[in-house]
């Protein structure tokens, strides 16, 4: 659960420019409040720098872009040799299980893999497909910053 | 030409989706019409069999196949701009991408039609499909069309995909802004509950990385596999080397021009001239120079490798493109893909210029399809069997039906999502240094 | 060869043939190929098996005519079956390049791959007018639209002859098989039978130094030799 859904009633403040974000949340910051208990939603993505800069958690969507083509390329070697052995008929006289033409399988499943991977995995860390709290949704839709404490 | 004044840029660019008028349905109902024919003439084909089709012995492939890559070719739009302007932080990028991408999807869902409709028995096309089945029998990964089987729908998948991960935050404001319940709820579950977190921008915008940079070498592979289709058998001037890199540029190069048609038709139909400006196509054209220059560089060196080598069954297939029967189409195809675009883009890079140059490149790149497949099927090695081909109606609609349903599935995308990515639009003016209130309060100046 | 199957080849002579067409004939007959009637076959889609190859040298009256029997050529590595998607052709221990009907899709990439034109395509539902719809080979199937097919080397004869020595008890001879077109010839110019077995006839006019393959420089190893010195 998000933070926000944890606590729905924090109730968010309306800016209406970048500059006036970045003074809300330095001022919240100010306060005591840890960086990772301030929310900020917005319309288009804001890279706060300096005393604002946001401190997000590692990401992993490379490394489970990189675990899928692997497992894209395995699924891909076994696929294609043990079914041409399996089927095990002889076309142009040549070799049964090839790496070259098969490679071209390999390959294309590889990217398959890293795609699908990286995907689920953005999905899952940016807590996506799961059910919104009742943010104000006009705020967003008018292109305000909302900035609140979770 | 400036932007309209006094209007704000959600309101502009949602307008298209929020309000239709009478010439999107005028548009779509005349397509649709091209569109049922096209169906009408396959379900014919279907009854009575390829017979109906102008191919024979030994021309087996024309339309069919000029079609596949054809369309195959134009998909290659949106992977080059939105994805390698990506990587390369190319801002002016900003208005197209989705654009692009578009034309990306919808043109590969065509392309990866036809090697059904060409089939002889096309109800059997699943029989490609790598499954455990009763008959025990799987694809033969040895072949070309298999890898073109694994190709493309993988690149359909990596485009949709691509497609839709920048486009999360336009469908939760559509979701916020949609009046309509049924709208609302659809727009709120394919915007999968974006709240626009500074966590869910990072992660979005970490995802769309790792895709352009996925994609780009799939979008490479697939049009180096198709040419592979030609290239892998023996024929003459079929079985050269240079089919892939060639393939590949040919498919960015009118990729491209496709673009510059699609952009300029959408930027008039929806007053989008603030967006759409006079640089983009001026930056698209300096890109579809480059390829014109490309692509007439390895047409010359194909052609001056296969004349010096002076192999007679390569010959009759040269002769017959540049002197002989195919000779109007094979000259009328190097005007359009170089002797009219460079001379043109060199100077002028309008939007008029632009859409010029572009309208000649489509048609002198279909040609080139055409040429690459016919003439070498119609003068096989043993020339007792040499032969020349002509098409039929059913193959005159099967190649502009497509067409039509691709105006279709665009205008129905135009309606239900902005052609012009909102936010990644706004990033950018605000990266510009403009100082714009954040929003749809902004204000829409000129440039 | 690392088996002790026979290894089926024919063997053509040139200098017999007249090109009569008689074995087209046989041929057609036998494997049940339809014709397709003037209309299709002004249209290119005619189905011959065999076909006789005709070409004129020279101006008249110095006219030389050159006729060669044309034939799938069954070649050992032959460019036809690596393409097929489906597996619908291949190559058997045999030596044959087969063609599965009920496995064609029809994508026609094994006919554009070859390069000896010998593939043929059903574009129709092959029709035949009475009474030829009478005479069907019933050791033969019958082919559907939109299924590539091509000569088998008569692939029936070869497994009745093939039973029938396994009914004996005694491995295959030479003459327990011979193709239609073999056995129509009227100048005896076609031979066939398993090149394997040192004792028979095509194995011994393959060696023959009037021997040659057909586009052998493409390295597709065909199974027909064709005996040409005369001019």
């Amino acid at each position: 659960m998000s933070k926000t859904e944890k606590n729905p009633e924090s109730i968010g403040t309306r800016l209406k420019t970048a500059e006036e974000a970045t003074r809300a949340v330095e001022e919240l910051l100010r306060q005591g409040v840890p960086r990772d208990c301030i929310e900020v939603q917005s319309s288009e993505p804001i890279h706060f720098s300096g005393a604002a800069a946001a401190s997000h958690k590692k990401s992993w969507i490379w490394l489970f872009g990189i675990a899928g083509g692997i497992v894209g390329a395995l699924a891909a070697v076994l696929l294609t040799v043990w079914t041409s052995r399996r089927v095990n008929l002889v076309t142009g006289g040549m070799p049964i299980a090839s790496p070259w033409p098969l490679g071209v399988i390999v390959f294309e499943m590889t990217a398959l893999g890293a795609i699908l991977f990286s995907v689920v995995r953005m999905i899952f860390e940016a807590r996506l497909g799961r059910r919104r709290s009742d943010d104000d949704e006009a705020a967003l839709a008018e292109g305000d910053i909302v900035v609140r404490r979770v | 030409m400036e932007r309209a004044q006094g209007g704000d840029i959600d309101t502009q660019l949602l307008e298209p989706v929020l309000k239709t008028g009478w010439p999107w349905f005028v548009t779509v109902f005349i397509a649709g019409l091209v569109f049922l024919g096209a169906i009408g003439a396959f379900g014919y084909q279907l009854y009575w069999g390829l017979g109906v089709w102008g191919i024979k012995r030994p021309v087996f492939w024309a339309f069919d196949i000029t079609n596949f890559v054809f369309w195959i070719g134009i998909s290659h739009a949106g992977t080059l701009i939105s994805a390698i302007l990506r990587v390369t932080g190319a801002e002016w990028r900003r208005p197209v991408t989705r654009c692009a991408e578009a034309i990306t999807v919808f043109a590969l869902m065509i392309g990866a039609l036809f090697p059904i409709i060409h089939l002889g028995k096309p109800w059997l096309f699943y029989w490609l499909i790598p499954y455990p089945n009763v008959r025990g029998l799987w694809p033969n990964f040895r072949s070309p069309l298999a890898w073109d089987f694994f190709a493309i729908n993988t690149y359909l998948l990596g485009s949709i995909i691509y497609l839709y991960l920048p486009l999360i935050p336009d469908l939760a404001l559509l979701r916020d802004k949609s009046r309509g319940k049924r709208r609302r709820g659809v727009y709120a579950l394919l915007s999968l509950g974006w709240r626009g977190t500074e966590l869910q921008w990072d992660r979005l915008e970490r995802a769309v990385r790792v895709m352009a940079v996925i994609i780009i070498p799939v979008a490479v592979s697939v049009h180096t596999i198709v040419s592979w289709d030609f290239a892998m058998a023996i024929r003459p001037m079929w079985h050269s080397t240079i089919f892939g890199p060639y393939f590949v540029a040919g498919a960015i190069f009118s990729g491209i021009a496709a673009l510059i048609l699609a952009m300029a038709v959408i930027r008039r139909v929806f007053h989008l001239e603030g967006y759409l400006r006079p640089v983009h196509f001026n930056n698209l054209g300096l890109l579809l120079v480059t390829m014109s220059l490309i692509w007439f560089y390895f047409t010359f060196a194909e052609y001056l490798t296969t004349w010096y080598g002076n192999q007679p069954e390569e010959m009759a297939v040269f002769l017959s493109k540049v002197t002989g029967s195919y000779a109007p189409l094979f000259w009328t195809m190097v005007a359009g893909c170089f002797l009219i675009p460079v001379p043109i883009l060199a100077f002028k890079r309008s939007i008029k210029a632009t859409v010029i140059a572009s309208v000649a490149v489509v048609v002198g790149m279909y040609i080139e399809r055409f040429l690459i497949i016919v003439p070498t099927l119609s003068h096989p090695r043993l020339s007792y069997n040499w032969s020349t081909y002509s098409p039929t109606w059913v193959e005159v609609m099967l190649t502009i039906g497509p067409f039509a349903y691709f105006v279709i599935l665009y205008a129905v995308f135009v309606k239900l999502f902005p052609i012009i990515a909102v936010w990644e639009y706004k990033e950018g003016l605000r990266l510009e240094g403009r100082n714009l209130e954040i929003g749809s309060s902004a204000a829409a100046t000129a440039d | 060869m690392s088996t002790n199957k026979p290894q089926w080849g024919m063997v053509i002579d040139l200098d017999r043939c007249t090109g009569c067409e008689a074995c087209v004939v046989a041929c057609r007959v036998e494997n049940n190929i339809p014709t397709v009637g003037p209309d299709q076959a002004s249209r290119g889609r005619s189905i011959n098996w065999i076909r006789i190859e005709r070409y004129f040298e020279g101006e008249f009256p110095d006219v030389k005519v050159k006729f060669r029997p044309v034939l799938c050529q069954h070649c050992e590595q032959a460019p036809c079956e690596p393409v097929c998607p489906v597996y619908a052709t291949y190559h058997t221990e045999e030596g044959l390049n087969a063609q599965v009907y009920n496995r064609c899709v029809g994508t026609r990439y094994c006919a554009n791959n070859c390069p000896y034109t010998v593939r043929f395509f059903n574009f129709y539902d092959p029709h035949r007018d009475a009474p030829l719809d009478q005479a069907l080979n019933p050791e033969v199937s019958t082919r559907t639209r939109g299924v590539m097919e091509k000569c088998t080397f008569c692939i029936q004869r070869i497994r009745k002859g093939e039973e029938k020595a396994k009914d004996e008890g005694r491995p295959v001879r030479d003459g327990d098989v011979v193709p239609a077109c073999v056995q129509t010839c009227p100048t005896h110019a076609m031979y066939f039978g398993n090149l394997a077995d040192p004792s028979s006839e095509v194995s011994r006019l393959s060696k023959s130094n009037r021997g040659e393959r057909l586009l052998e420089d493409l390295g597709t190893r065909p199974r027909v030799i064709y005996l040409k010195k005369g001019d």
